[in-house]
């Protein structure tokens, strides 16, 4: 019943901006932006990989040019925030148009080692480039963004812009999904050839996906750099995008929330894991072969079919 | 004799009495632990630095625990150790886990992008922190509560060139590190203390993380024909395959490192091959000095293998020390007071030397040379920066 | 830069020793893909466990689950050992991260292989610890001198064992039974099933032989290095690329691809820049992804359905 689910999102998202009023620990709010941040990634991810069916693993790369961008123009040019952070997406935006145009024409394992390598490319023009990025030592002195006098430099603050920043690009993916666009991306993951034969011009929806997930992790990235107010280009690894990639298959690779889930869960596992210490990656690494086998629509798809069940109890009793 | 057997039983009758008294007293307020943080990087890369943290302080921690006062009053150390793990996201997690549970100090950790990351969560927290990075910057972010427990690299460059040029009287200086924070950070104060001098590399090459072989590097070196080779490089494997494969590619002119060319592992990995390479150490073996031959020993009986003393294990040590002589004086551990202490400790002796404190916080001023005279170090020369 | 011919000489032995590994581990890539249509993201790993199995008995005293052990074997029967325990894990890989999935596209196996990269490089740092470990060097020397030159006996040897197994290649795919089944299976599975052959045995087989190949390139390459947990990860990626350029699905293609990057890496890193050095393998592969898809050898651009 959509008024049940209208009251539903409203108490959720009332709780949600309730959040910084009852945690206080720095420690807790630290966990929550970034897996808030690292959502808005995995989400770009989704619409490229689960709506598009293109497997790309750059999205760390993405992270990376973002963060400079944003970085770069607030401490070298004194930019203010805002305007970085938008260049940051629009930067992003673009080199995704840049990747995403020659690879057109590949697909499957071809269109996967394409990102590796840019994403390689990227982190060492990262660190080779000093004059920039600062090269290996990292850019120190982000600043923190304000409005007014007020400025966000606490975890807590800062949890607002995230949780505004993640609400609107969900909805903007939510928005793409039930669109038109998203019907065609869909069919694009389905069969491209039986796509293009329906007139989907498939070259411009692709397009227009890696440019949705280049401007989600650019995005990503500065408010990432803003908040920690520190970068180096050893955060924006291959194997960083390997993590965000577990994250949208765990979560549930074709559906926006599964995107959030996966990204919020796999950021909190390591955390909760800690009393572990060094065994935790080895359980983290058995837990994706488990999930991938046995929970193949991810998390979401668990819980769909868990409802499903629950759901038609009642129509069989009667 | 009469009189002290009357005296003896009079002693322990008055004892047994105090402590029926005492007893209850004692019983019932036991000396609060004194809560210190660490946060070594005990998974990922360089999971070998964090193991060896975390050996320093557990032995430092079990020393000090062992004192019939134990830190001062009876209170003892209390370690809460959280993983920084490699990825500055979750260093920067596990610090705000730590400062969340009423810690009165941080030690660690020693990669300098972890300290640049965790450095605008520390200027808002006034704990003392110990770290042990050497990236000059380090101490230059205007975080007033750090403290940096060994030579930076400013010092340990200058060390290393002037060895170089005066005494082996080198005027072709060939370059080669890592491309991460701390070769390329290294490399860059060697080019500025050359060109002091007036002289600049004949040959400054870097290689990528992850690299396994070095045969462009190491012949574009030799094609460069220099008198002296100054590496700057951090991690012991690497140190190790690129001084074998140095060797067999036969370059012959003389090796001059960074304190990784000291590390055990690194020496007992490339062998042979490290035999009469020279370098900058923040500690040599068989150096003067009662404290460091005691933490040697106490080390290797404990854990059955030599310490990485300059980077990993020796460093920790001196900073559980230092916080608990700091503490004993103040009988207090409050936090302020403690950084204004340790801002003025001058001449304190620790494994690696002596500490005095500067405005910045650095308080190791000096490096050693040393050379690995047929797998042992040796001290060559101590050059004070 | 002056044209050095020893120096030249010298990083051509080195880019063939390294391209050789990259071969044998492109090698290994391509047969599974041939046979599964997947690409085995975990094929690194196949080269550092091995590596690292083998050191604990070829060393004498070795630290296991932070206990220190003395299991030391003669070199030999190290070696066999090793071979035969990879045998049993390509067969419990295949088991449990290709079988369960092998009827739900490629997308859920890559993603499984993933996670058996994970699992196995930090298995190895729970078991083995993070400290890198030696393994010993089956040559006396380190260098062998000749003239000017200056050459590694260990290069040598991984030249040698290539050309060996490729040979071995040949003589499998072309000339026996077992291999004309792994083609068959690799061009269509339903076509082969249906004149006999025993598809889900090849299919074990083929990763068993991958397995393999990752086994001996980890053993050749090792010496030459340390033994860390991260000592595949790299290579597999490069060998991924190496077997693209030369034309995915081709074996011959796979075997140039490799020497060829592993040649021009060396140059590379010596004649443009060491620091870029990673990147080169990645240019060359977008280059070719971008102009010629089918790479040197390949057929077939289009993917396996």
């Amino acid at each position: 019943m959509p008024k049940t689910n209208v009251l539903a999102g409203a108490a959720l998202l009332v709780a949600l901006a309730l959040v910084p009023q009852f945690v206080h620990s720095d420690y807790l709010l630290t966990v929550i932006d970034t897996a808030g941040i690292y959502a808005i990634v995995v989400m770009g991810l989704g619409i490229l990989l689960g709506f598009a069916g293109q497997l790309s693993l750059a999205q760390a790369a993405f992270l990376g040019i973002g963060a400079y961008t944003s970085g770069w123009l607030t401490t070298n040019l004194g930019w203010p925030v805002w305007p970085s952070m938008a260049a940051a997406m629009l930067m992003s935006a673009l080199i995704g148009l840049g990747v995403g145009y020659p690879c057109l024409r590949l697909s499957g394992h071809y269109l996967a080692l394409a990102t590796i390598g840019f994403g390689i490319i990227t982190q060492l023009v990262l660190i080779n480039w000093k004059s920039v990025t600062n090269g290996s030592d990292g850019m120190t002195g982000i600043p923190a963004p304000q409005i007014g006098s007020f400025v966000f430099d606490s975890y807590g603050r800062y949890y607002y812009i995230v949780l505004v920043a993640v609400l609107a690009c969900a909805y903007v993916a939510w928005r793409i999904k039930t669109t038109r666009v998203g019907r065609a991306l869909e069919a694009i993951r389905e069969n491209e050839i039986a796509a293009r034969a329906t007139g989907i011009d498939a070259t411009r929806y692709k397009i227009i996906a890696f440019v949705l997930a280049g401007a989600y992790a650019g995005l990503a990235g500065s408010l990432l750099a803003h908040m920690t107010k520190f970068i180096s280009p050893d955060s924006y690894s291959f194997d960083q995008s390997v993590v965000f990639l577990v994250m949208l298959i765990v979560g549930g690779s074709s559906s926006i929330s599964g995107a959030i889930l996966g990204a919020v869960l796999l950021w909190f596992l390591p955390e909760v894991l800690r009393p572990l210490k060094a065994s935790y990656i080895m359980v983290y690494g058995a837990a994706v072969i488990a999930m991938i086998v046995f929970m193949p629509r991810g998390l979401v798809g668990l819980l769909e079919s868990l409802r499903a069940r629950f759901t038609r109890r009642p129509r069989e009793a009667a | 004799m009469r009189l002290d057997r009357k005296n003896f039983l009079a002693t322990t009758g008055a004892a047994a009495a105090g402590a029926a008294f005492g007893f209850p007293a004692i019983v019932g307020a036991a000396p609060e632990p004194i809560r210190i943080g660490s946060v070594p990087c005990l998974t990922g890369s360089n999971a070998l630095l964090g193991q060896q943290e975390h050996e320093g302080i557990a032995l430092a921690v079990e020393e000090i625990n062992a004192r019939s006062d134990k830190v001062y009053g009876g209170r003892p150390f209390e370690i809460v150790e959280e993983d920084a793990t490699n990825d500055n996201q979750s260093a920067v997690s596990a610090l705000n886990k730590l400062l969340g549970e009423n810690v009165v100090a941080i030690v660690c950790p020693v990669l300098s992008t972890q300290i640049q990351a965790m450095a605008p969560v520390m200027k808002t927290h006034d704990v003392p922190w110990m770290t042990g990075g050497t990236a000059v910057k380090n101490t230059q972010l205007g975080v007033t509560n750090l403290f940096r427990l060994r030579g930076s690299d400013g010092i340990t460059a200058a060390g290393m060139t002037n060895f170089a040029v005066q005494d082996k009287k080198a005027k072709r200086v060939a370059i080669l590190h890592a491309s991460d924070a701390f070769g390329t950070g290294g490399a860059e104060q060697i080019v500025l203390n050359l060109k002091k001098i007036g002289l600049e590399p004949v040959a400054n090459e870097q290689y990528p993380k992850d690299a396994k072989d070095f045969t462009a590097e190491i012949l574009k070196i030799k094609q460069a024909n220099p008198d002296a080779v100054l590496m700057y490089i951090q991690n012991p494997s690497d140190t190790a395959i690129i001084l074998k494969q140095a060797r067999s590619l036969a370059l012959t002119a003389p090796i001059i490192g960074s304190p990784s060319l000291g590390n055990q592992t690194a020496m007992e990995v490339a062998g042979k091959d490290a035999y009469g390479t020279y370098c900058a150490v923040d500690f040599i073996v068989g150096f003067n000095s009662n404290v460091a031959t005691h933490f040697l020993t106490a080390f290797y009986n404990k854990y059955h293998h030599l310490p990485d003393v300059g980077t990993g294990s020796g460093w920790v040590y001196d900073a559980v020390f230092m916080l608990a002589d700091t503490y004993k004086k103040q009988k207090s551990t409050d936090p302020k007071q403690t950084i204004a202490s340790l801002k003025g400790i001058k001449n304190w002796n620790g494994v690696l030397g002596a500490f005095s404190a500067d405005a910045e916080g650095n308080m190791i001023h000096a490096v050693s040379i040393g050379q690995n005279q047929d797998g042992k170090l040796r001290l060559v020369k101590k050059v004070t920066g | 830069m002056h044209f050095d011919p020893v120096a030249n000489l010298q990083l051509l032995v080195s880019g063939l020793a390294f391209g050789s590994i990259y071969a044998l581990v492109a090698l290994g890539f391509v047969l599974i893909y041939n046979a599964v249509g997947v690409v085995n993201f975990a094929q690194g790993e196949f080269v550092m466990f091995p590596s690292y199995v083998a050191v604990t008995f070829l060393l004498p005293a070795i630290a296991v689950f932070g206990t220190v052990v003395h299991w030391q074997l003669p070199v030999v029967g190290v070696y066999l050992l090793v071979l035969v325990l990879m045998v049993g894990f390509g067969l419990l890989f295949n088991r449990i991260a290709y079988h369960p999935l092998r009827d739900r596209g490629w997308m859920p196996v890559v993603i499984s292989t993933i996670g058996v990269s994970i699992f196995l490089r930090n298995a190895a740092q729970l078991i083995w610890g993070s400290q890198p470990i030696v393994m010993p060097s089956l040559f006396a020397v380190d260098t062998i001198s000749v003239g000017p030159l200056h050459i590694r006996p260990q290069d040598l040897l991984i030249i040698g064992v290539t050309a060996v197994l490729i040979a071995f290649q040949f003589f499998l795919f072309e000339r026996t039974t077992l291999g004309k089944q792994m083609r068959a299976t690799a061009q269509d599975r339903a076509t082969a099933r249906l004149v006999g052959v025993r598809v889900g045995r090849i299919v074990a087989i083929t990763f068993v032989y991958s397995a393999l190949l990752g086994t001996i390139s980890g053993l050749l390459v090792a010496p030459l290095f340390t033994v860390t947990k991260e000592m595949g990860a790299l290579i597999a990626l490069k060998a991924f690329a190496a077997s693209i350029v030369g034309g995915f699905g081709s074996i011959p293609g796979a075997i140039v691809g490799g020497l060829a990057i592993g040649v021009i890496e060396t140059f590379g890193g010596f004649y443009i820049s060491s620091a870029y050095v990673d990147a080169i393998a990645f240019v060359i592969l977008i280059g070719v992804l971008l102009l010629r898809p089918q790479g040197l050898f390949g057929e077939r651009v289009a993917e396996k359905a």
